[in-house]
This record gives C-alpha cells, sequence and structure tokens, in this order.
C-alpha cells in the first residue's frame, strides 16, 4: 500500500514540475493552435465576423504563384544553409575540443554570435553588406571591380541571408562539442594501436559514434530552416523582387499587411505538414546512417 | 490561478471602465513617435479635456509601421476597440471600406460649428470611400520637388523653375550626376527615385496617364501614357543613371541621400521639413515637380476617424472636431507637423512661414490645385500586394511594358474581388 502512495505522490510531483509548461502549452499554444485550424477553412480579416469558406484557402495555395516562389525560397535556403551551417559548427566543436590554453575564453567567444540579440546583429550585418561601404565589398574590391551588390541584387541576396545564418551556428557547435567529449578516449587509443592516422579516426571513430547527435542538429536546423524570418523581415523584407521572400514571411504578410488571417492559418498547417513529412523522412532515413551505441 | 483570475479581472475593468471620476473616457489610438506624443501629451489633449471637463481622453499609443495596423485589429478582434483611431491616407481606405468607421458626412452637414468648406478639397476627395466620408482631417502635405542649391551653384545650373519639363528635369539631373573617379559608380546623382505608391503616380499622371478609372474598378495601367510615365520615372534610375540604381545608395534612405548631399533632388513632403531643418548643412528650397503634358503630384495626409462600435459618439465627434479644427492646426504648425487640413488656418498669410523654411515654401500650397491622393482602392491589402510587381521595373530587369501588364492584369482581378 505503501508504495502506490509514494508512486503516486511521485507522479503528482512529476506533474507539478510539468505543470508550468502544460498550462503554458493549454492556456496560450492549444487554443490558437485549434483556431487556427478552424481558421484555415474560413475568410477572417479580424474585423468582420470570420465567413465560413471550405477549402477555398487550400485551393488557392495550389493557385499562388508568390506561395510557389515562397516555397521555393525556402528550400534554397534550407538545401545550402542547412549542410554549410553543421560543417562550420562541427569543424568549431573539433578545433575546440583540442586540449589548449584558454579554451573556455575561445568556447565563449565562439558561442557568443549565438546568444547576441538577432535584431542587433542583423543591423550590423546589413553594414557588412552595404554595397558601397561594407566590409565585405571594401575587401572584394581589392580583387574585382565590381563586387556583388548583396541585399540589393536578385541574385545575391539569398545567398547573403545563407551567409549571415552561418552567425548562429553557436547552437548547433555546442551540441557537438558535448557530444565529442562523450567519445570515450579508449577508442582513439585502440584505433591509434592500430594504425589508424587522424583522418582515419575522424572518418571511422568520430563520425559513426558522433551520428546520433548529427542527427539531433540537423532535424533541428532542418526545421529552423523552414521557419526563418527575422532575417528576410528586418533585412530585405522580402526583396527585391521576391528573391528573399521566405514562406514564414509571407504568411507573416498575408496575416499581418494583407489581413487575410484564414488564408494565412492554411499557410501555417501546410508549413506543419511540410516539417512533419521533412522530420518523419529523417527519422526514416537515420536508420542507416546513425548508430547509437 | 487566483493570480490568473486577479489578472483578468484587473484588465477587464481597466478596459471597460468607460468612466473615470464621472468624466468619459475616450480612447484614442494613435502614432508613438516621440514628436507626435509630445504634441498630443502637452498640447492636444490638455486643451481638449480644459474645453471638455466632462469628458477623459485616453492616449493608446503604439509604434511601427506594420505594427500599427496589426496592433489596431488586435484590438478590435478582442473587442475592445478603440473610440477614435488616427490614420493615415495608407491605412484609412482599408479600415473605412471595412465598415468599421463611422460615416461622419451626415454628422458634418448636420452640424452647424462645422462646416467642410473650410477643409481642403482634395483631401476630402481622397478620404471619400463610395462618395462617403468616414474621418476629418488633421494635416497634409504635397509632394514637391526639393533642391540643393549648394549643388545647383556648384554646377552653374539655373534653379529649376515653375515651368520646369521633363527635358528640363533631365538636363539638369544629367548636369548634377557626378562621377569623379570614373569607376561608374557616381559620388553625385541629380536625383533619387523611389519606389513607392505614393511618389511614382504623380510621373504617371503628368504624362497624361491614369492608375485607375475613375470608378476603382479597372486598372489602365497598360495604356500607353502610363506604361511611359513609369518607364520615365524607373529609368532615370535604371538607365539614364542621373538616379541611384538599387544598391547604388550606399544603403541610406532616399532623405538621407538627399541630406547628406549625395543626390541634389528629390521629390518629398512638407513632413521632412522637421528632421531637415535640424539636419541639413547646405542651403536648399522647393519647386512644383517637373511637367510633362500636364502637371500632377500626389499628397498624403493624416486623419482622425470615429470607430463605429463606439459608445460615446458624441463626445468622440467633439474630439476629432477638435482634432481637426482651429488650436490644433496652429499646434500642428508649431510642431512642424506639415500643413493643417484647417483652410482658415493654412491659407492664413504667413502663418506657415517660420525661421527656416525655405524660400519658395509656397510651392506646397500651389501644388494643392493639381495634386491628389495616390490611388487606394477598398481592396487596398490586396493592392498593396500587386505593388511589389512594380519592383521588377524598378530594378530595371523586365520590360518596362510587361511589369504594366502583369500588374494591371493582377490588379483588375484584385478590383474585381469585394474588399
Amino acid at each position: 500500500m505503501k508504495t502506490t502512495s509514494l508512486s503516486r505522490r511521485e507522479a503528482l510531483a512529476g506533474w507539478l514540475f510539468v505543470s508550468p509548461w502544460v498550462l503554458g502549452f493549454v492556456i496560450f499554444a492549444a487554443g490558437p493552435i485549434l483556431f487556427s485550424l478552424g481558421l484555415s477553412f474560413a475568410h477572417w480579416d479580424a474585423i468582420t465576423r470570420p465567413e465560413f469558406a471550405g477549402l477555398d484557402n487550400y485551393r488557392r495555395l495550389a493557385r499562388d504563384p508568390l506561395l510557389i516562389k515562397s516555397l521555393i525560397n525556402t528550400a534554397y535556403y534550407a538545401v545550402v544553409s542547412v549542410p554549410m551551417g553543421l560543417c562550420l559548427a562541427l569543424g568549431l566543436a573539433l578545433l575546440l575540443n583540442q586540449k589548449l590554453r584558454a579554451m573556455g575564453l575561445f568556447r565563449t567567444l565562439f558561442y557568443l554570435p549565438s546568444v547576441t540579440s538577432g535584431v542587433a546583429t542583423m543591423m550590423l550585418w546589413m553594414w557588412l553588406f552595404n554595397p558601397e561601404l561594407g566590409l565585405i565589398n571594401r575587401f572584394l574590391r581589392l580583387f574585382t571591380k565590381h563586387p556583388p551588390l548583396w541585399l540589393s541584387d536578385v541574385h545575391w541576396a539569398m545567398p547573403a541571408l545563407i551567409l549571415m545564418s552561418l552567425w548562429g551556428a553557436g547552437g548547433a557547435m555546442l551540441i557537438f562539442l558535448a557530444g565529442l567529449q562523450n567519445i570515450p578516449e579508449e577508442l582513439y587509443e585502440a584505433s591509434t594501436l592500430d594504425g589508424a592516422g587522424s583522418l582515419q579516426q575522424f572518418r571511422h571513430v568520430t563520425i559513426p559514434l558522433l551520428s546520433p547527435v548529427i542527427f539531433f542538429n540537423f532535424v533541428m536546423a532542418v526545421i529552423a530552416s523552414f521557419q526563418v524570418f527575422t532575417a528576410a523581415f528586418i533585412m530585405t523584407n522580402g526583396g527585391p523582387s521576391h528573391a528573399t521572400l521566405l514562406y514564414v514571411l509571407y504568411l507573416f504578410q498575408n496575416a499581418f499587411v494583407y489581413f487575410r488571417l484564414g488564408y494565412a492559418s492554411a499557410m501555417a498547417w501546410l508549413l506543419f505538414v511540410i516539417i512533419l513529412f521533412l522530420t518523419l523522412l529523417n527519422f526514416r532515413l537515420s536508420k542507416r546512417w546513425v548508430h547509437y551505441g | 490561478m487566483l493570480v490568473l483570475a486577479a489578472l483578468c479581472a484587473y484588465g477587464g475593468c481597466a478596459r471597460h471602465l468607460a468612466q473615470d471620476e464621472g468624466r468619459i473616457v475616450i480612447e484614442w489610438y494613435a502614432p508613438a513617435t516621440p514628436e507626435f506624443l509630445k504634441l498630443y501629451r502637452e498640447e492636444f489633449i490638455p486643451e481638449f479635456e480644459r474645453q471638455h471637463p466632462d469628458i477623459k481622453i485616453r492616449l493608446n499609443a503604439s509604434l511601427g509601421d506594420t505594427g500599427y495596423d496589426a496592433k489596431l485589429l488586435t484590438l478590435i478582434a478582442g473587442d475592445i476597440p478603440p473610440d477614435v483611431v488616427h490614420f493615415t491616407q495608407v491605412d484609412y481606405p482599408y479600415f473605412a471600406a471595412k465598415g468599421l468607421l463611422l460615416d461622419v458626412e451626415f454628422l458634418a452637414e448636420s452640424d452647424p460649428s462645422l462646416s467642410l468648406q473650410d477643409y481642403f478639397a482634395p483631401v476630402l476627395d481622397g478620404m471619400r470611400v463610395k462618395g462617403r466620408l468616414y474621418g476629418l482631417p488633421s494635416d497634409f502635405s504635397t509632394i514637391v520637388l526639393f533642391y540643393n542649391r549648394d549643388l545647383f551653384d556648384h554646377a552653374n545650373l539655373a534653379y529649376p523653375s515653375a515651368n520646369w519639363t521633363w527635358d528640363d528635369f533631365v538636363r539638369a539631373a544629367r548636369r548634377l550626376t557626378v562621377d569623379e573617379n570614373g569607376d561608374g559608380n557616381p559620388e553625385q546623382f541629380g536625383f533619387v527615385t523611389q519606389n513607392s505608391y505614393n511618389r511614382w503616380p504623380a510621373w504617371v499622371w503628368a504624362n497624361g496617364g491614369s492608375i485607375l478609372d475613375r470608378s476603382e474598378s479597372r486598372c489602365l495601367m497598360d495604356k500607353p501614357a502610363a506604361v511611359e510615365g513609369l518607364r520615365f520615372y524607373t529609368e532615370l534610375a535604371t538607365r539614364m543613371h542621373v538616379a541611384p540604381a538599387s544598391g547604388q545608395g550606399a544603403g541610406q534612405s532616399a532623405d538621407d541621400l538627399f541630406a547628406s548631399g549625395r543626390v541634389a533632388m528629390i521629390c518629398n513632403s512638407r513632413y521632412a521639413y522637421k528632421s531637415m531643418f535640424n539636419m541639413i548643412p547646405f542651403k536648399w528650397d522647393v519647386a512644383p515637380p517637373p511637367r510633362q503634358v500636364r502637371r500632377a503630384t500626389t499628397l498624403i495626409w493624416g486623419c482622425n476617424a470615429i470607430v463605429r462600435t463606439t459608445r460615446h459618439p458624441k463626445q468622440s465627434w467633439e474630439f476629432l472636431k477638435f482634432l481637426s479644427g482651429r488650436e490644433a492646426a496652429f499646434a500642428n504648425i508649431k510642431a512642424g507637423n506639415a500643413i493643417p487640413a484647417y483652410k482658415p488656418v493654412a491659407l492664413a498669410p504667413g502663418a506657415l512661414k517660420g525661421p527656416q523654411t525655405p524660400e519658395h515654401d509656397s510651392a506646397f500650397l500651389e501644388a494643392v490645385a493639381y495634386a491628389r491622393t495616390a490611388p487606394t482602392p477598398v481592396q487596398f491589402a490586396d493592392y498593396s500586394e500587386a505593388l511589389t510587381i512594380l519592383d521588377d521595373a524598378f530594378l530595371g530587369i523586365r520590360p518596362v511594358e510587361d511589369v504594366c501588364k502583369e500588374f494591371t492584369r493582377t490588379v483588375n482581378q484584385v478590383l474585381r474581388e469585394r474588399p
């Protein structure tokens, strides 16, 4: 009898501990989520009464050229920025995993960009990308007379945003670093005795043992890349000529600039389905390359 | 739970308490830029409350371009709308067309203390939605040509005259475009074009074109005169290179380019005076915008409107009249807030003159004769999305005819939908 009351008390304690999250979710998230599902089948401008619209909003998704454009832009962003970001984060983590003096300082320095305020750093990057006065083009002018116009150029605006996204590699780097430190030293010793060089060690020891961490970072990075908003909102507002119209920015514009809250809700649910599909696909594919030691 | 309940109760009460020591509370939703706040808190509200001891004005000030309307929508959706709202020509038509605002045409006609004749006709015309008025204008400005006198003197050029045509304008702009080191990237430009819905229409009109037909049911931007007007305006940057092309402006806004002396001419409103007076080290003046087959320019304005569901329409109307009346007009002038929409004050000799107003300041009032509000059809939200199609013309990456055709097709589709 005593054990059940204990387990009951533990369960109660457990619920109490998670209650801030549960309450927060129920009060602030669950309601709006359900509301937006309902809205996606309606026309609503926030002023007049919502009007049932059946599948209108979903049909519009298929016909909206800007939606297609924003999907292509987002895919472009994801396909380039995710691998680049992960490689950089892993490279940094490897460097920061060395046993050197003042390593704590270096780790702090490389992580710092990830905790600085998004909007402030974007203002900074807008100056870096400034075609005439920016540091980047001042440097490039040493080699070419006509460096890219970056955010003002249809072809260079998206690469600029992707380059800037590398600035936030610190988060994934930190997780990689923790993963690297979890790899037992004996395995490196054993492989050294077997005559493996450092490249072979990296290929046959580090990568396989780090694969769950790589997988985690990859999944999170893919999800995040489909939700990028601030950079395009602050730096380009989707321009020039829709070149940086990312999906969530277009969603925001529909909701709060063009006041089509029903259509924006349908867009949000389409995004949910896309991200869910990609994440399930990732889990499926992960069986081939992720090793859980 | 208790805390939550208390919070809800507090929020609910504070919001719905429409009385304050026996006074009726009018909530006024207005922009929160520092100079406006000062004007509201130190001039408008105290003076109005002094004249109307039974009314208290509670200011709900909000920042941001996108945020301003989004917060207003949230207040409305949450069923706690303000009573009186400040709008500009950008957002007013949308809210008026949605039936959110009180029709004040009738109120204005039946109130002997107010005459609509006292307000500038082109501003009222711009505010009428399907022939009805949903607010009163408080301040406005026409768009005219600002020029840097020092740069004109330096180039030995005559100042822009009232009879300037586009040819005269381009000739001067060419002379004022200077590429000293010959790197193809001029250090100084004659003019700066702006991809803004209330700038380029002036050039379409001046060329004899129209953007929409009179009933705002059809787009006319594919007609030759309109295409040529937009072509001329965009090609100042993309082909004639007398204005900075995309990426050539060093990331500076058009206003900053003029203020820093990098462009010699800009089309701007009298609202720009405020920042220019303190900032500009060179001599400058204003002139009518150059003409082509006719004189034309755009008009921008601010107004106040009453939310239809207000429980205090009478008190709100008193406040509206005050904001557009004599005292507010003087306060607007004092604050450097462009031109009061109230004619008796604005047209009084010397009323607008300040220690720093440029010599030909009267150009703004002269332009009222041919100025119009840029089209703001009742489907403005969709229309403003269609405007992004014009980006390609301003970037010079697609023939202007094609851009105009696509714009016309899309806008026609937009205009067929209900607001």
